[in-house]
């Protein structure tokens, strides 16, 4: 009795063991079933699938063919467009890579959304089940975000439909996985849309930083060239001054040099010869009083020391007047050294008056104006002292006279006038210096790129100087501006400076000297310009 | 020296005190015949010998100017012999000037006078292909320019040459 109780014991027990090794062995068939499924669905959509649908696909396995009775699950696509259901989730093996569907079926999915299917009561699906070869299944028709829908089913095969009895619990199962998949691959389609979406952004926003980044390399290189300009056109500047000065110093030099052979060759020729000769011929009088009572010489000894005497004093006064002359030239040379050595420290802001500006860079721009032919008159009112760099406000100055000065040799004025201003602004901390003349004036054309880098009208002109007049002002925190009412009628140019170097430094900061930018435009254009 | 009197020379200079350099030099030594003969009478020899040098100058203060006066010269049949001309000018520059003097004529010589040049030598000498310009640097000394002129002037006489010289000049 015992031995038999233990041998069913045994015996149920080992059916149980093989009952459960066979489930185990149908377990993992068909887990690699649903795994191949998977794999073939990421062949056909590729780029719809991410991680969550792996997991999604794990759980479908899991739950639908690992956990509960299914033997096949598999996944749709249906394309409305095309009218066929997308290859899906099913045996890789036994299916085409996409089915027809008839309009019924679809009518039918969407009339019933989820269903078990009965053949007897489905007709419009019977087509279907036999082409996908299931005898028995759940489906969930679902819609996606797109036009196109989604069709879950899960069953199994005529082969093994007398052994499947699904039940509720596999429905609800079905369902629950069904609704939850449904969402997750609609969301998994509306994640890789924002991907490529946000892909497509982010080689726009490269390209954008690419050309931001072009864009500033431009500008760098902009603005170093405007350095570079502006530096050589200071420098330009710096010769212009400094070729002044050496036509000048050299001219004064070759008058110094004259005067000092004439005055050589004047002493030279003194006709002291003539006096000892005078004194000589007296001597060798025994009796002066019978030389000069009967010698005929006498008369002319007198008359010979009379005009002795007017050439000694007119050789006296001639040398006496180079002598004089040669003194003035060495005090040009002298005041033209001191002026140079002056400007020479350059960058140095400090207190000036206007009014000595004036005058400095009226002598520095003398050196090639017709002496005498010009009237230059001044007109300074009282100004306070300005703080500024006096070597390039004294640029800007030179410049523009030596322009004035050219305006006025090229014009057929009777009377040329160049007149120099100093003035208070017309804006509180502001003042103004002048330059005006009654030269060949500006035309509208002209002007309207007078400040312009290289532009000049003139044959030798290298068109530097206003233009880096205009920078430098601005750079000093004033502007230049000028006017003209047009051919003929002369041209003012008016310099802007702040009395104060700090209002400088607020408005264009302190790196100013080393971001030259070109002068905005409206800065630069032309006031009372008309056809006046 | 003899010709000096013959001799017409016009200098060109915007600076007047350069005019009264070249006067200096070119018109010195104003003789004093009354000295010389109470000299002679006297001592029985004349002490020292009259240094006269008197050229005909003419002065202009710009090419402008300069081109008037060549014209009228020429019109008149007393040409300039030479010309001395400044190369930093408002106006006119020192080439242009004197490519314009040379239309009127081709046969002045020309000493280009500068103490700063805005061009070579050798950039001088190809716009204006005159191989026989001389140049006369600032500050100069009266023996200079009494060489030049000595020179200038006697050759003036000869037949011009015009063309580049073919080397050395560079």
């Amino acid at each position: 009795m015992t031995s038999n109780i233990a041998r069913e014991t045994l015996e149920s027990k080992a059916r149980l063991l093989l009952s459960r090794e066979r489930e185990l062995y149908d377990l993992r068939v068909l887990r690699a079933r649903a795994e191949e499924w998977l794999s073939a669905l990421h062949a056909v959509w590729p780029e719809r699938f991410d991680v969550q649908l792996e997991a999604l696909a794990r759980r479908a396995n899991d739950l639908l063919v690992g956990q509960l009775s299914f033997e096949i699950a598999a996944a749709f696509e249906y394309l409305p467009a095309s009218g066929t259901l997308g290859f899906g989730c099913c045996d890789p093996h036994a299916l085409p890579p996409s089915l027809s569907i008839e309009p019924v079926t679809v009518a039918f999915f969407e009339a019933h959304p989820v269903g078990n299917y009965v053949a007897s009561e489905c007709a419009p699906l019977v087509g279907l089940a036999s082409q996908l070869g299931l005898a028995k299944f759940f489906w969930r028709w679902c819609e996606s975000y797109r036009s196109s829908r989604f069709l879950f089913l899960a069953g199994c095969s005529p082969r093994t439909a007398q052994f499947h009895t699904f039940t509720d619990n596999d429905r609800d199962h079905f369902a629950m996985f069904t609704s939850h998949a449904a969402a997750l691959l609609s969301n998994s389609l509306l994640v890789a849309d924002i991907r490529r979406e946000r892909g497509e952004l982010e080689v726009a926003n490269q390209g954008l930083d690419v050309s931001l980044r072009e864009l500033r390399e431009t500008q760098a290189k902009l603005v170093a060239s405007t350095q570079m300009v502006a530096k050589a056109s200071r420098q330009a500047g710096m010769a212009e001054i400094a070729t002044g000065i050496l036509h000048n110093v050299g001219n004064v030099l070759n008058s110094i040099s004259v005067c000092s052979e004439v005055a050589l060759a004047r002493a030279d020729a003194l006709p002291v010869e003539g006096v000892h000769r005078i004194a000589v011929l007296l001597e060798e009088q025994q009796d002066l009083g019978q030389f000069f009572a009967s010698d005929p010489r006498a008369a002319k000894t007198v008359q010979y020391l009379d005009r002795l005497a007017q050439r000694l004093a007119d050789d006296r006064g001639k040398i006496a007047s180079e002598l004089g002359q040669l003194k003035q030239h060495l005090a040009h040379v002298g005041a033209i050294v001191s002026r140079q050595q002056a400007y020479a420290r350059t960058g140095t802001v400090e207190r000036c008056s206007l009014a000595e500006l004036m005058d400095d860079a009226l002598l520095l721009a003398q050196n090639s104006q017709h002496q005498g032919s010009v009237q230059i008159s001044k007109v300074f009112a009282e100004t306070p002292e300005v703080e500024v760099d006096r070597h390039r406000v004294l640029q800007i100055l030179v410049n523009l006279i030596s322009n004035a000065l050219q305006a006025l040799s090229d014009s057929e004025q009777p009377v040329k006038r160049l007149t120099a201003h100093v003035a208070p602004g017309a804006e509180a901390g502001l003042v103004e210096l002048a330059i005006q003349d009654n030269g060949i004036g500006i035309t509208p054309e002209a002007g309207a790129q007078l400040f312009q880098h290289g532009f000049t009208t003139r044959r030798d002109g290298h068109g530097f100087g206003l233009h880096t007049s205009a920078l430098t002002a601005q750079e000093l925190g004033g502007q230049l501006r000028f006017e003209s009412a047009g051919r003929g009628h002369g041209a003012k140019f008016i310099l802007h400076l702040p009395i104060r170097a700090e209002a400088r430094l607020q408005e264009t900061g302190r790196s100013a000297r080393h971001s030259v930018q070109a002068p905005a435009p409206d800065l630069l254009q032309p006031r009372g310009m008309g056809e006046r | 020296m003899s010709s000096a009197r013959e001799h017409r020379i016009l200098i060109v200079d915007d600076n007047t005190a350069i005019h009264r350099d070249f006067q200096k030099v070119l018109q010195s030594g104003s003789a004093d015949p009354g000295l010389d003969e109470l000299e002679q009478d006297l001592f029985g020899s004349r002490s020292r010998a009259p240094q006269a040098r008197q050229y005909a100058l003419s002065f202009a203060s710009s090419g402008q100017e300069a081109l008037l006066l060549v014209q009228r010269s020429t019109q008149q049949g007393k040409p300039f012999s030479m010309a001395f001309v400044d190369m930093r000018m408002p106006g006119w520059d020192g080439i242009e000037t004197i490519s314009q003097l040379f239309k009127v004529q081709p046969n002045l010589q020309v000493a280009i006078c500068s103490a700063y040049m805005d061009y070579s030598w050798y950039e001088v000498l190809q716009r204006l292909q005159r191989p026989g310009l001389r140049l006369l640097r600032k500050p100069w000394t009266s023996g200079e320019v009494l060489e030049l002129v000595h020179e200038l002037c006697n050759r003036s006489v000869a037949p011009v040459r015009t063309g580049m010289a073919p080397k050395g000049f560079a």
